[in-house]
């Protein structure tokens, strides 16, 4: 059959037509389509973001608590930079690359970088120094082990190590071995966990020479532990751990808290942001006791004279710990600590002593 | 000029089209308002969270919270704390402190009201506010939350305590 030519131009020109209009048609629902996939996607990372953040404050608000949480098994990004100033870290966490993220400017939190499972646990301790300063949250996943080591040798690295331990035995949920250093070369049996995490409590300056299965690892070397729970920290990623560590580079630990928090910190960076929230919050806390001393002192009459040396305790302007640690620094610190420790404590012993209001 | 049979027909097509697209434009406008009308409850629900949140923060505030040895008394605040607390709000020289709270009570008002004193005196005026950090009056807020958190108020001068509320407005 054949078409006349007006025919053919008027096919050739619907077919352009239907060509045209139908790419508009599905350009325009491919758009919306896209646009409410994106916006779904930020709303339910939003959403479960919201509620990871509202089951970590309840954890961290009930002290010496451990939990197993079910949360979606999406990747869990926790970020937390050393350069801080009073007004807080540059802190968060995010859900994968969704770019949706909470700030935890305030927050302490010792977490690995990134958790990628079908469960939380959540554990806090109650940091006292001595009176209650606040809660730290550790962080962890199923598929993080942690491994304690010492040293036969040194009879304090063994018995830190076993508090250490015991104290994680309270957590039924962490998976925590404890080896000395000979059983550990010798017997240490490697299992199916994404990360081993070793933890030396003792100087440990050997080759990590251990078959830990497809496992990767890295280490934490607490290299002069002592029962005050006060001492130096190295983080060693897995590359480093082939070298010596050198300890000019280690950092401070102030308790047995903050010991705790090393153990569950991603590096040395998270630690010391970590730490640096925490003496943010016990400067805070101090001005709130220093205050009420003063309080005390005028009004408790007979009491006064009691509560005069923490009143007058002169805690450093801007108070903070340091981003890296100089000469010095640790010791500077420590002792600070320690009397003002003692002067508070001095202070409550005397207040129940004296049937006074207690300072804390 | 007369018309031919085919610009009637492409007429037609576009007569089908805008049609097509005034459906579509309607649909897309009815999802819309669902979707806002969606978005308005999501909000309602995340204020209501954010309001527990906050409650669940200030309760177990250790600027706040009675101690005995640094053990926490539970739903306890102390009075010497609570006032603090408030001379550090108003330390002109330490705004950080301010921001911090600031950030922690974002457009919220925190107030402690003594409902029942049984010996001596209370509180001044029967409440103190503590923070406010309200960016709207209530007036002109969308919505408010009120949260009362019933606590006792120790007064460790007196040794005693009373009754009373932490009483929590959130604004949005």
């Amino acid at each position: 059959m054949k078409h006349s030519k007006k025919a053919v131009i008027e096919m050739q020109f619907n077919w352009i037509f239907i060509f045209v209009v139908g790419s508009v048609i599905l350009l325009f629902f491919v758009f919306i389509g896209k646009s409410y996939m994106e916006s779904s996607n930020m709303k339910l990372s939003g959403k479960i973001l919201f509620e990871i953040d509202s089951i970590m404050k309840g954890a961290s608000s009930s002290s010496k608590s451990s939990s197993e949480l079910e949360i979606p098994k999406l990747e869990l990004g926790f970020t937390c930079y050393p350069e801080c100033s009073e007004e807080g870290c540059d802190s968060g966490f995010a859900i994968g690359n969704t770019g949706v993220n909470k700030p935890t400017p305030h927050d302490i939190i010792f977490a690995p970088s990134e958790i990628k499972s079908d469960f939380l646990y959540t554990w806090t301790l109650d940091w006292t120094s001595p009176f209650r300063v606040g809660n730290f949250l550790y962080l962890t996943s199923p598929s993080i082990r942690y491994v304690f080591v010492y040293n036969e040798d040194y009879s304090m690295s063994k018995t830190m190590a076993e508090k250490i331990y015991n104290l994680f035995l309270d957590n039924e949920f962490i998976t925590v071995d404890l080896y000395s250093e000979e059983e550990l070369m010798d017997d240490f049996e490697a299992t199916n966990h994404k990360h081993v995490r070793f933890v030396f409590f003792y100087t440990f300056e050997d080759d990590l020479d251990l078959d830990i299965g497809k496992s990767d690892f890295d280490l934490v070397i607490f290299s002069d532990p002592n029962p005050n729970f006060n001492g130096h920290v190295l983080f060693l990623s897995e590359d480093m751990a082939a070298e010596t560590g050198d300890f000019d580079d280690s950092v401070g630990y102030f308790g047995k808290e903050s010991m705790v928090g090393a153990i569950f910190s991603e590096n040395q960076d998270f630690f010391v942001c970590n730490m640096h929230k925490a003496f943010n919050s016990l400067e805070r806390i101090f001005g709130i006791y220093k205050i009420k001393a003063l309080y005390l002192k005028t009004q408790a009459g007979a009491c006064g004279g009691i509560y005069e040396n923490f009143a007058a305790f002169p805690l450093p302007e801007n108070f903070q710990y340091p981003s890296s640690f100089e000469e010095g620094d640790y010791e500077k610190i420590s002792s600070l600590l320690k009397s003002m420790s003692s002067s508070a404590e001095k202070a409550n012993k005397n207040a129940i002593f004296n049937s006074c209001p207690r300072l804390y | 000029m007369k018309k031919t049979k085919s610009q009637l027909k492409i007429g037609e097509s576009i007569m089908v089209l805008i049609i097509f697209f005034i459906i579509l434009m309607v649909g897309l406008v009815f999802y819309a308002k669902v979707q806002s009308h969606i978005a308005i409850k999501d909000a309602e629900e995340f204020n209501a969270k954010r309001t527990i949140d906050m409650a669940l923060s200030v309760k177990f505030m250790p600027e706040l919270q009675c101690t005995v040895q640094s053990t926490e008394q539970f739903d306890c605040i102390d009075l010497l704390k609570i006032n603090a607390f408030k001379a550090i709000m108003l330390n002109t020289e330490k705004q950080s402190y301010r921001r911090y709270y600031a950030r922690m009570f974002p457009n919220a008002k925190i107030t402690i009201k003594q409902s029942f004193v049984p010996f001596g005196e209370g509180i001044e005026g029967g409440e103190i506010m503590l923070f406010d950090n309200t960016y709207v009056d209530e007036v002109n807020a969308s919505g408010v939350i009120k949260m009362s958190i019933p606590v006792t108020i120790f007064d460790p001068i007196r040794d005693s305590n009373s009754f009373g509320f932490i009483v929590l407005d959130t604004y949005s």
